[in-house]
């Protein structure tokens, strides 16, 4: 075999191993995976797992806008990280969960096309982003105007998603409530477009604190033991 | 006596010669990859001053094309795409010519005109991330249509570099710089068709998608970038310094240890989530493995130069070639601690995932690659470079940018920590994290404003070199070094 | 050096020859072997790197993401500070209920235990841990006649007085919380709102529950939001 021959057949070999074990497989494995049930006596909730998927064409706009830029969608372990026990990054908003928010697993991203778990948080992370947001309306704000609800927020102001038309008659039952500087002028009212809609509808579809079948309820039954 | 230097004379000449036939033949090509690859790489310089700005002062130009979310990935694109593997495929072009000893013949014209394609998608690319038509994918941001021309382009260049290796006739024998262009030929392509096939044809692939993509962008900076740059760094320090390289064996090592080991980083980037554990487990042995052919390289490079550190002075090439160098093991290190679970937990999610980035592209491979065409460009075009003042301001702005932004970005990866991940905080609102951060930003804006200025000029002086109205000399351009006042005239011809 | 005699941009070539021939030959490249050291080095590094292996492998499992999934993690966030702004509504209403026992304790006792045959146990007992409905207008109105706690049958003369009448809504939530969530019981919080509903429809009630009476009460739940502790749901309006 000529020195060429060689070469570029060991270039294939050392490449070829670490493509085939890492993509290729795990890739055709992946198309395989189907939902898991819930056991309503272990788990106490009903249905499969995960339950509702992300709304697709609100994370369309979720990417065209480059959000992954400056937010995250994943919850690290908390034996990894705080992330778990930080206030307001699950289900619980209020209040000093007991139990950290849950590690997100793959199945949680089954539904999705491509998982935008992001590249830094610049601002926070919105794996269970739809919790934390309390309506529609709260999610529009954030969007339209970060800085009134925080003086401090560097997010940029997706304004290009909303039309400021003029009222016609009374305010529209999906304008956005604004005041102070943010409001657009006298007789003004500011509606989102079906982009924004969409991508509202996406942030808020983000919810992947659900039980996991089996493991969040053993976990559970061990936490219960743990304190007895 | 007489005969004896006489023969080596003649040698010499047809040494000379051939070379000179060898650089005629891809002159087209490579002077079009490179003044189109500088351009970009001002745009993209620029694109990153306002992407820092949009950073910490949103309202700044507040138009929707402008967002940091759009900013940031034409930044980048135009970074990677536009002048990285632009300027990558004129030095792999003329270093695989030159040191297979073959002209290339036929296929300039394929090559202008995949060059001239290659150009029209980048500018697509920008122009559609600006616009709102990215997809979002890290480093695939353009448009979806977008990536079979890039990959035609590529190919169109890789495919007679490939012929010219196979037919490789040099006396020396072991060429490690033509296995590292060889090796960025045949890995760029299967890079990047995998990821392109799975993220855009593949029905879906959830968090699997996301892993992907960052084994594709550790695989374009471990085995395009890195290739291409090292691969130059062992031609252009012989050269210059007129000694061999230390030791084949280090070389051999440092060369099969990056191929083995390039392929399997790059999902440890989301430890601690939804991928399979051993993937990401995996990702960060070798993320950390790494630092051995780095070592191995570094060491070799010390050890050829050892005596000779003097040229870093005057030689602008060495000295660009040299910075170069030092930073790849300081590209390394920081893949080695984003990788390893116990500074890389801390420091993952944060602005030093960025500064790797720009440590890896901009302080390893355009460092190199400025070095690069500082040497080749004269023999393309005939001319020697005008201004040594130019070549000094591109050199120093360069080192200080860069120096501050890797510095400001690890230094701001840590801050985010502290104000994220530590107990005491953990129901702190995100104002601290923001406000920690500003002042980092602001000084990675500086940085990349003062590149951009070196970079204006290097794109002008490049410019009027490929026009064919740099100096003419059979004297290289040198730096001045400080024994001028000493020495009665600059050392002719020696380092150049 | 050979500069062409001719004008200098004759030909393409001889100006690039004149680069060409100043330039240094390639030469082979040495044979110096490893250094030692480098690969001692070499061999540090593998064994740190090695350490990124081990548990975060999950078990080269392709569904495990989460090596730590069914492990419990230590909560490293410091102690709540005591005091109601900002505090977890359940934590303060454990502590303020603590305080609150005191009455209590006079005959359930500290350990929550009672005394065999004339005060029963809290700790354990279905009476505590079953229907807030039932365990609100327990202590609200008192209780008397023969009951059955924990396989034990109880008939103090007289019963249990109606201690929640003096205490206040917010007062008796917090002791109720306490009860039920201590000497190892488990279960959900009591609202104040939920004693004050209570309070509404038994407004009229004068005298204390005999344990047929409350049998409809057995398992029912005062409805309202868990703001926080065991089963806590979505908390209420901001």
């Amino acid at each position: 075999m000529s020195d060429f021959r060689k070469f570029t057949l060991s270039l294939m070999a050392t490449f070829g191993v670490p493509w085939l074990l890492l993509i290729i497989i795990p890739v055709m494995k992946y198309q395989r995976i189907q939902p898991i049930p819930y056991n309503k006596e272990v788990d106490g909730v009903e249905g499969y797992y995960p339950p509702t998927g992300i709304h697709r064409q609100g994370q369309l706009v979720y990417a065209r806008e480059g959000c992954v830029q400056c937010h995250s969608q994943m919850i690290r372990p908390a034996q990894l990280a705080l992330d778990g026990w930080r206030k307001g990054w699950g289900q619980d908003q209020e209040a000093r969960a007991a139990a950290p928010v849950r590690s997100n697993t793959m199945r949680d991203y089954l539904q999705e096309p491509y998982a935008f778990l992001g590249a830094q948080r610049i601002g926070p992370d919105l794996a269970n982003a739809g919790w934390r947001f309390t309506d529609r309306l709260d999610v529009h704000t954030q969007l339209y105007a970060p800085r009134s609800k925080d003086e401090w927020s560097v997010m940029p102001s997706f304004k290009h998603l909303y039309i400021v038309r003029k009222q016609q008659g009374p305010v529209a039952s999906n304008a956005l409530k604004l005041t102070g500087k943010y409001a657009p002028k006298k007789g003004y009212e500011v509606i989102p477009t079906p982009e924004a809609e969409a991508l509202a509808d996406y942030v808020l579809s983000l919810k992947k604190d659900y039980p996991v079948p089996g493991v969040t309820a053993a976990l559970a039954a061990a936490g219960e033991a743990a304190k007895k | 006596m007489d005969t004896s230097t006489a023969n080596a004379e003649l040698e010499n000449q047809a040494d000379a010669t051939r070379r000179a036939a060898i650089d005629r033949s891809v002159k087209g090509p490579v002077l079009f990859l490179f003044l189109n690859g500088a351009f970009w790489l001002m745009a993209s310089t620029i694109l990153g001053v306002l992407a820092g700005i949009k950073a910490f002062a949103p309202e700044f130009l507040d138009v929707s094309f402008l967002t940091f979310g759009r900013l940031q990935p034409a930044h980048l694109t135009a970074l990677v795409y536009g002048w990285g593997m632009q300027a990558g495929l004129g030095i792999m072009l003329w270093l695989m010519a030159r040191r297979s000893g073959q002209e290339l013949i036929g296929g300039k014209s394929l090559m202008i005109v995949a060059g001239v394609f290659w150009n029209i998608a980048v500018s697509l690319a920008i122009v559609g991330i600006l616009a709102g038509k990215g997809t979002g994918f890290e480093w695939l941001e353009m448009p979806s249509y977008l990536w079979p021309v890039l990959l035609v382009c590529f190919l169109v260049y890789a495919w007679p570099m490939t012929r010219m290796f196979a037919r490789a006739f040099r006396p020396e024998g072991f060429m490690v710089s033509t296995w590292y262009v060889l090796g960025a030929c045949f890995w760029f392509p299967w890079i990047y068709i995998t990821t392109n096939v799975c993220l855009h044809c593949l029905p879906g692939l959830g968090a699997l998608g996301a892993g992907v993509n960052a084994w594709y962008v550790h695989g374009l900076i471990l085995l395009f970038f890195t290739p291409v740059a090292v691969g130059a760094a062992y031609y252009f320090i012989p050269k210059i310094t007129g000694q061999p390289i230390a030791s084949q064996q280090l070389a051999q090592i440092g060369f099969w240890l990056l191929a083995i080991l390039g392929g399997w980083t790059g999902m440890q980037r989301f430890m601690g989530g939804p991928l399979p554990a051993w993937m990401v487990a995996i990702g960060a042995l070798t993320g950390v493995l790494l630092l051995i052919p780095v070592g191995v390289v570094g060491l070799n490079h010390h050890l050829t130069t050892l005596g000779k550190h003097h040229l870093v002075a005057t030689s602008p090439t060495l000295r660009f070639v040299f910075f170069g160098a030092i930073f790849y093991p300081v590209s390394g290190a920081i893949l080695a601690l984003l990788s390893n679970f116990w500074s890389g937990l801390n420091l993952q999610f944060s602005h030093a995932w960025y500064g790797y980035q720009v440590t890896a592209v901009y302080g390893f491979f355009s460092m190199t690659a400025f070095g690069a065409i500082y040497y080749i460009v004269p023999r393309l075009a005939g001319c020697e470079w005008l201004s040594v003042r130019l070549i000094r301001n591109h050199f120093w702005f360069s080192v200080y940018g860069i120096g501050t932004i890797v510095v400001t970005s690890l230094l701001a990866g840590m801050q985010q920590n502290a104000d994220i991940n530590v107990p005491e905080r953990w129901d702190q609102s995100w104002m601290s994290v923001v406000m920690n951060a500003r002042p980092y930003l602001v000084a990675r804006v500086i940085a990349w404003a003062l590149i951009t200025w070196s970079n204006v000029w290097f794109l002008i002086h490049l410019g009027l070199m490929v026009a064919g109205l740099g100096r003419r000399s059979a004297a290289p351009t040198l730096l001045p070094s400080h024994h001028d006042e000493t020495d009665s005239a600059l050392p002719h011809g020696a380092n150049a | 050096m050979s500069a062409p005699s001719a004008h200098p941009d004759n030909t393409n070539i001889d100006r690039i020859h004149s680069a060409a021939h100043r330039e240094k030959a390639d030469l082979v490249a040495g044979s110096l072997p490893a250094p030692t050291w480098v690969i001692f080095l070499g061999f540090i590094v593998a064994i740190i790197a090695g350490g990124q292996l081990g548990v975060m492998t999950g078990g080269y499992q392709f569904e495990t993401s989460n090596p730590f999934a069914t492990s419990i993690a230590a909560d490293p966030r410091p102690k709540a500070v005591g005091g109601d702004a900002g505090g977890d509504p359940f934590q303060v209403a454990m502590k303020k209920g603590a305080g609150g026992y005191a009455v209590c304790g006079g005959c359930h006792q500290g350990n929550g235990l009672g005394i065999a045959g004339q005060f029963p146990p809290l700790a354990g007992s279905e009476w505590v841990l079953g229907g807030t409905e039932r365990l609100i207008r327990v202590v609200q109105h008192g209780l008397t006649g023969a009951i059955t706690v924990k396989g034990q049958n109880y008939n103090t003369p007289g019963g249990m007085q109606a201690f929640g009448a003096a205490m206040s809504a917010g007062d008796l939530a917090n002791v109720l919380t306490y009860i039920r969530n201590n000497w190892g019981n488990e279960a959900t919080m009591i609202t104040k709102e939920m004693v004050e509903a209570v309070r509404t429809r038994e407004s009229a009630r004068t005298t204390q529950w005999t344990a047929s009476e409350l049998a409809a009460f057995e398992k029912e739940n005062v409805p309202g939001p868990i703001p926080a502790g065991p089963g806590a749901d979505a908390p209420a309006a901001k």
